[in-house]
């Protein structure tokens, strides 16, 4: 049995995919066509290991936070199976990882833009290498719908403006507070009766 | 959880067989519109890679040929003629894209941001010493401020936001979506987003 592996980095993350060729499929000799294991490497993060199913949820979740942040999209996408997570956190990203194992706490990595784009990079490495011919779970680079992306633009626009009424109604508000008030204005009944023209 | 599969159902995406049936940046959208947006974005793509690099459009030329576009992108005039879809430009020509000329402009945006990805990622990492990175954005931000001065029409409110002191979140923008443009997914990625689902 012909056990191949290959190694595919880009800066700060480096993905080790170990397979074999599928020859069902007419994989040549140097094509991984059945997926073993794959590691992956974050800098400054522990070690990533699992099955195909779990690599899988990962690029799921990835390329389409990858995608949708290039259209201007910053909300969280979560994988079919629940296992990755990826939300906006500030100028990060927060990737969650739940592992399938009992009594295994999520595992959390803070990504910057950087470690992002390096990790798409690797996934996309993979994904068109011709030395890998395996059938990946995961969608395809379409174009939203325009109503898709102005909701979801929309909605962090609506925080915000909401965010910012209340801060300029609590501002206006205080401001009324300074704006002394007259104590010493005294009600005086007017006695006098009114006198005709004519008097 | 359910967010996700509301948004891949909402998109109808078609699930990806193999690496052989993927996506091709040739490959046309079916039942897409051109937005609105796309000659805005796309150049202002290659404006801060003439950021990034001196003497880039020597270099887009140059890459143009290499990757087999037509003479269209290896014409200074007609590269200038293209460009000017975008209406932000002084010199605006009302025209509009073609799918065959996004097309090209993606392949060329792509492979100039793989050739410039290291120092795209510099300015991007937020691991690196912050007087530093302060330093590259101020040289980034200055020289592109002053290639927006110059092509732009200064008196449009956008592009006078654009260059008012502290507003970089919007070439932060342009920084990301470079990097997250590089190679072959990369080019497909970028492609999708300068089209609407009709």
């Amino acid at each position: 049995m012909i056990n191949l592996s290959y190694t595919f980095d880009q800066d700060s993350s480096s993905l080790k995919i170990a397979g074999m060729p599928d020859v069902s499929n007419g994989d040549s000799e140097d094509t991984i066509g059945i997926l073993s294991s794959w590691t992956l490497k974050i800098i400054g993060s522990p070690l990533l290991e699992g099955e195909k199913e779990h690599l899988d949820n990962l690029m799921q979740v990835i390329l389409l936070y990858s995608r949708a942040y290039v259209s201007g999209i910053r909300k969280t996408f979560i994988s079919d199976n629940n296992i990755v997570t990826i939300s906006p956190l500030g100028i990060c990203h927060k990737l969650l990882l739940n592992s399938t194992k009992d009594g295994v706490k999520p595992l959390e990595i803070i990504l910057d833009d950087s470690e992002l784009s390096d990790l798409t990079r690797c996934l996309d490495r993979i994904r068109f290498d011709p030395r890998v011919n395996i059938r990946w779970d995961i969608n395809q680079d379409k174009p939203f719908s325009k109503k898709y992306i102005l909701n979801s633009i929309s909605n962090q626009k609506k925080k915000s403006n909401f965010f910012y009424a209340l801060i300029i109604f609590l501002f206006s508000s205080s401001l009324f507070l300074f704006i002394p008030t007259n104590n010493k204005y005294e009600l005086i009944e007017n006695t006098t009766s009114p006198k005709s023209l004519t008097d | 959880m359910k967010k996700s599969n509301l948004i891949a159902s909402q998109n109808d995406y078609l699930k990806n067989g193999s690496k052989y049936q993927d996506t091709n940046v040739n490959e046309p959208f079916v039942n897409c519109v051109i937005a609105k947006d796309t000659p805005r974005k796309l150049d202002f793509l290659i404006l801060v890679i003439e950021t990034l690099q001196l003497n880039a459009t020597d270099s887009l030329f140059l890459k143009a040929k290499d990757i087999g576009l037509s003479d269209d992108f290896s014409n200074r005039a007609q590269f200038w003629k293209i460009r000017c879809t975008n209406p932000l430009r002084n010199t605006y020509t009302f025209k509009s894209l073609s799918s065959d000329q996004i097309e090209s402009l993606v392949e060329l945006i792509s492979s100039m941001a793989d050739n410039l990805y290291p120092l795209i990622r510099q300015l991007l990492s937020s691991k690196e010493s912050k007087t530093l990175n302060q330093e590259r954005w101020s040289i980034f931000t200055t020289r592109l401020k002053s290639l927006i001065r110059e092509r732009m029409n200064i008196q449009r409110s956008y592009i006078d936001s654009l260059l008012t002191e502290g507003n970089s979140e919007f070439f932060r923008e342009l920084l990301v979506i470079l990097s997250l443009s590089c190679g072959e997914g990369g080019a497909n990625r970028l492609k999708a987003s300068l089209y609407y689902q009709s």
